[in-house]
C-alpha cells in the first residue's frame, strides 16, 4: 500500500528534522541539519509573535531556551500554533525559568 | 435665646466662611503663580519629542514621536493588530530611536503599552530633566509640592467648617446652610489636590516658549514649520487622537477607545492641558497653551 | 466545470494582519491574497471588507492541507478553506505540493514530498479528495525545499506537470521557490517552466529571500532578489501569466519599499 510506505518515510524524515531523530537513509546530514535549524527557527519566531511576552522575559536567553525545549516537545500534528506557544509558556513555569505570570493574562487573550 | 457659639452668630460665620472660601481660592492661585514662575534658563531650540512633553508630558512626547514616526513611515500602525511595528528606517532622535527599538518586529506594541513601557526610560527622564534645566517646566517634585501647598488653605477652611458644623448639630442648631458651604469647600479641597495630582506643569516661560513656538510653525520656511509642520504639530497640542490620518488614529485606537477617555487616562487626561486653563490664571491660556485644548486629545 | 481560461488578476499583494492599511494604500494592486487558516469564514476583518468593497479579488491560500502527506486529507481543513472561498467570493484558492504533517509531528513549515510514482499516486489522489470539497478551482503550488528526497523519479517541472494532467488543477508557480530549489538543489529552472503546462498556470508568486551559509531561505522577510525578478522575466517570455502576487510575511518594510518591489514587478511584466 503506497500510503503506508510514504507514511513511513515523511515520519521518519520529520522525526529526525523535529525530533532529534536519526537522519534517513539517503538524505545529507548538512542539509538536514540546515532543515533542522530552519524549522526550529521558524517554530520559534511564531511563538515570539504569539507570546513576545515570553520572549520579553527570557530577553537573550530565549533562542537558546526555546532550543533546549523543541527537540523533547515538537510540536504535535493537529495542535495548533496557539497551543504550541502556550504550551512553551507552562513548560516555562514548570522549569522554574519564568514566574507563573500574573500579567501575562490579557495578552493571552488576545 | 442661648449664647452664640464661638461668639459668632451663624449668619456671621456664614459670610465670615465664604470669605475664607475665596482667600483659600486666592492663595491656591498664588501659590500656582508661585510655582509656574520658576527661573529662566537659556533659550534653545527644541526637538518636536521636547515639545510634546512641554504640551502635554511624557505622554505627549511618546505621542508626538510616534506621530513623526507614523508620517515619516518608519512605524507603521495596523487595523488587524491594532500595534506599532518598526519598517526599519533609523531616527537621529532619542526618544523616536527608543520607540523604534521597542516596537522591533515582529510584534510590536500599542499605544498604551509602548508608553507605559516608556515611562520609565532614560530617553524621558533626559528630556524631562532639560526641560526643568531651561526653566520650562516646574520639576515634578516641586510641582507636587505646591500642589500640596495650594490645596492646605482649602483644606483648614474646611476643618474649620467642620467644626463649626459638629458644634451646631450637638447644639441642635440650624445648620443647613453651612452644610451645603462645607460641601463645596470639601469639594474645593479635593479638586485643589487631586485635580492637578498627576498632571505636568509648565512654567509661565514654558507656556510662553509652547505658544510662540506653535504660532511659528505656520510661518512657511521656519525651523518650526519643518519640525512641526505636518501631523506633529497637531499631535504636539492634541495626542495621537488628532493626527490628521484618521484610519491612522482609528487603528491606533479601538473604536472602543476613540468615543471614550481612556486614551488619555495614562498622564491625567489629555484634559490636563484643558484643566490648567481652568485653574490657573488666564495668562496661561494664552495662544499655544488653549490651543491645547483644540485637538481631539482634550475633554478625556 | 473546468475553466478554459484562468481568470486576469493583474498585480497584487499577500494581505496579512500587519500590514493591512499599507495594503489598502499602496497604488496599483489589482489584487490581494489571504492565509485561509487565518480567517474565520463569515466574519472578515475591517480591512479586508473594505477591499472587498472596492471589486478587488481576494484569493485564499492555504498552508495547513498537507496534499501531498501520506494521511488522508482532513475534510475539517478543506472545508475551513471552501467556507473562506465563498465569504471572499474568490474565483479560485491554492494550497502547496507539499505535506506539513507525518507521524504525529507537525513540521509547521512546507515540506517537499520525494518526487516518486508512489507519492505521486498520493497526492493525486488527496487533491481529488480535496477538489470535491471545494466550490472553486484549485491551484498548487511548488515549495522551496533546503534538502531533496533520495531516489527521485521525475523532475519537480515533470512531477508537477503529471500532477495537473491526472487532477486537472491549476498551477501556482513560484519563482522565488523556484530560485530556492536551483540554488539548493540544483534544479534547471528552464526545464521546470519547459515542463510544466504553462496554460494551466493561476498566478504567480514573488518573494523575498536570503542566502545563509550557501543556501538561500525562502523568507518572505527580506528584499525580493534580482535572480527571482529574472526568472520571473524568463516565465514571462514564454507566457503572460494571469496574474503576479509578492508574499511578504515578516519584517515588513517602508509602503515605500514595497511599492517599489510591485513597481519592479510591473516592470518585468511589461
Amino acid at each position: 500500500m503506497t500510503r503506508e510506505s510514504l507514511a513511513l518515510q515523511q515520519g521518519e524524515l520529520l522525526r529526525a528534522l523535529l525530533a532529534g531523530g536519526q537522519p534517513p537513509a539517503g538524505f545529507d546530514p548538512e542539509r538536514i541539519a540546515a532543515q533542522t535549524r530552519a524549522l526550529l527557527a521558524k517554530r520559534r519566531r511564531v511563538v515570539a509573535m504569539i507570546r513576545p511576552d515570553l520572549a520579553e522575559a527570557l530577553g537573550d536567553r530565549f533562542a537558546l531556551t526555546f532550543t533546549a525545549y523543541a527537540v523533547d516537545h515538537p510540536r504535535l500534528a493537529g495542535s495548533r500554533a496557539r497551543e504550541d506557544a502556550e504550551a512553551f509558556g507552562t513548560w516555562l513555569v514548570d522549569q522554574g525559568e519564568l514566574a507563573a505570570p500574573r500579567r501575562s493574562w490579557w495578552r493571552r487573550a488576545r | 435665646m442661648g449664647q452664640e457659639p464661638w461668639g459668632i452668630s451663624g449668619p456671621e460665620f456664614l459670610s465670615y466662611y465664604l470669605v475664607g472660601i475665596g482667600v483659600a481660592l486666592l492663595a491656591a492661585l498664588l501659590v500656582r503663580v508661585a510655582a509656574k514662575a520658576a527661573q529662566a534658563g537659556p533659550a534653545r531650540q527644541l526637538s518636536a519629542s521636547e515639545l510634546g512633553y512641554l504640551s502635554g508630558g511624557p505622554a505627549r512626547a511618546v505621542e508626538t514621536a510616534v506621530a513623526r514616526l507614523l508620517e515619516s513611515g518608519a512605524l507603521r500602525a495596523s487595523r488587524g493588530t491594532g500595534y506599532l511595528v518598526a519598517t526599519g528606517p533609523a531616527s537621529a532622535d532619542p526618544l523616536e530611536a527608543a520607540v523604534l527599538r521597542k516596537c522591533r518586529p515582529p510584534t510590536g506594541y500599542g499605544l498604551v503599552a509602548l508608553q507605559n513601557r516608556l515611562a520609565e526610560s532614560r530617553e524621558l527622564a533626559a528630556i524631562g530633566e532639560q526641560l526643568v534645566r531651561d526653566g520650562l517646566v516646574v520639576a515634578p517634585a516641586r510641582a507636587r509640592g505646591f500642589r500640596t501647598l495650594s490645596a492646605a488653605p482649602m483644606g483648614l477652611v474646611f476643618l474649620v467648617g467642620l467644626a463649626r458644623f459638629v458644634n451646631g448639630v450637638n447644639l441642635h442648631r440650624p445648620a443647613g446652610w453651612l452644610g451645603a458651604l462645607l460641601v463645596l469647600s470639601a469639594a474645593l479641597t479635593v479638586l485643589l489636590a487631586l485635580l492637578l495630582r498627576k498632571q505636568h506643569l509648565r512654567t509661565f516661560r514654558g507656556d510662553r516658549v509652547l505658544s510662540r513656538t506653535m504660532k511659528a510653525r505656520n510661518v512657511i520656511g521656519s525651523n518650526e514649520a519643518l519640525l512641526l509642520g505636518g501631523a506633529a504639530g497637531a499631535v504636539v497640542l492634541g495626542g495621537l487622537l488628532a493626527f490628521p490620518d484618521r484610519d491612522v488614529t482609528s487603528a491606533i485606537y479601538p473604536a472602543t477607545m476613540t468615543t471614550g477617555s481612556s486614551g488619555s487616562s495614562w498622564w491625567g487626561g489629555g484634559g490636563g492641558g484643558g484643566s490648567s486653563c481652568s485653574s490657573g490664571g488666564g495668562s496661561s491660556c494664552g495662544g499655544g497653551g488653549g490651543g491645547g485644548c483644540g485637538g481631539g486629545g482634550c475633554g478625556g | 466545470m473546468r475553466t478554459v481560461t484562468a481568470p486576469h488578476l493583474g498585480v497584487g499583494i499577500g494581505w496579512r494582519p500587519e500590514i493591512d492599511l499599507t495594503v489598502e494604500r499602496l497604488p496599483g494592486v489589482d489584487f490581494v491574497e489571504v492565509v485561509a487558516e487565518n480567517l474565520h469564514p463569515g466574519e472578515l476583518p475591517e480591512s479586508l471588507r473594505l477591499l472587498a468593497e472596492r471589486g478587488l479579488p481576494i484569493l485564499p491560500h492555504a498552508v495547513s492541507l498537507s496534499l501531498g502527506g501520506a494521511d488522508p486529507v482532513d475534510a475539517a481543513r478543506v472545508e475551513h478553506l471552501a467556507a473562506v472561498a465563498e465569504t471572499v467570493r474568490a474565483p479560485l484558492v491554492s494550497d502547496h505540493v507539499c505535506f506539513v504533517r507525518a507521524g504525529g509531528l507537525d513540521a509547521g513549515h512546507l515540506m517537499p514530498v520525494p518526487r516518486t510514482r508512489e507519492a505521486l499516486e498520493v497526492l493525486v489522489a488527496n487533491v481529488k479528495q480535496a477538489q470535491r470539497l471545494l466550490p472553486v478551482p484549485l491551484a498548487l503550488e511548488n515549495v522551496a525545499a533546503l534538502l531533496d528526497w533520495p531516489g527521485a523519479e521525475l523532475t519537480e517541472g515533470q512531477f508537477l506537470a503529471e500532477l495537473v494532467e491526472r487532477t486537472d488543477c491549476w498551477l501556482l508557480v513560484d519563482v522565488a521557490n523556484l530560485h530556492a530549489n536551483a540554488r539548493n538543489l540544483g534544479t534547471d529552472p528552464v526545464e521546470f517552466l519547459t515542463a510544466i503546462p504553462l496554460e494551466r498556470l493561476a498566478y504567480v508568486h514573488v518573494a523575498g529571500g536570503v542566502e545563509r551559509e550557501g543556501l538561500y531561505h525562502d523568507t518572505h522577510a527580506h528584499a525580493v532578489q534580482h535572480e527571482v525578478l529574472d526568472l520571473l522575466g524568463e516565465l514571462c517570455s514564454r507566457t503572460k501569466p494571469p496574474g503576479v502576487l509578492l508574499e511578504r510575511d515578516d519584517e515588513y518594510p517602508t509602503d515605500e519599499e514595497l511599492a517599489a518591489e510591485l513597481t519592479a514587478i510591473r516592470e518585468v511584466l511589461s
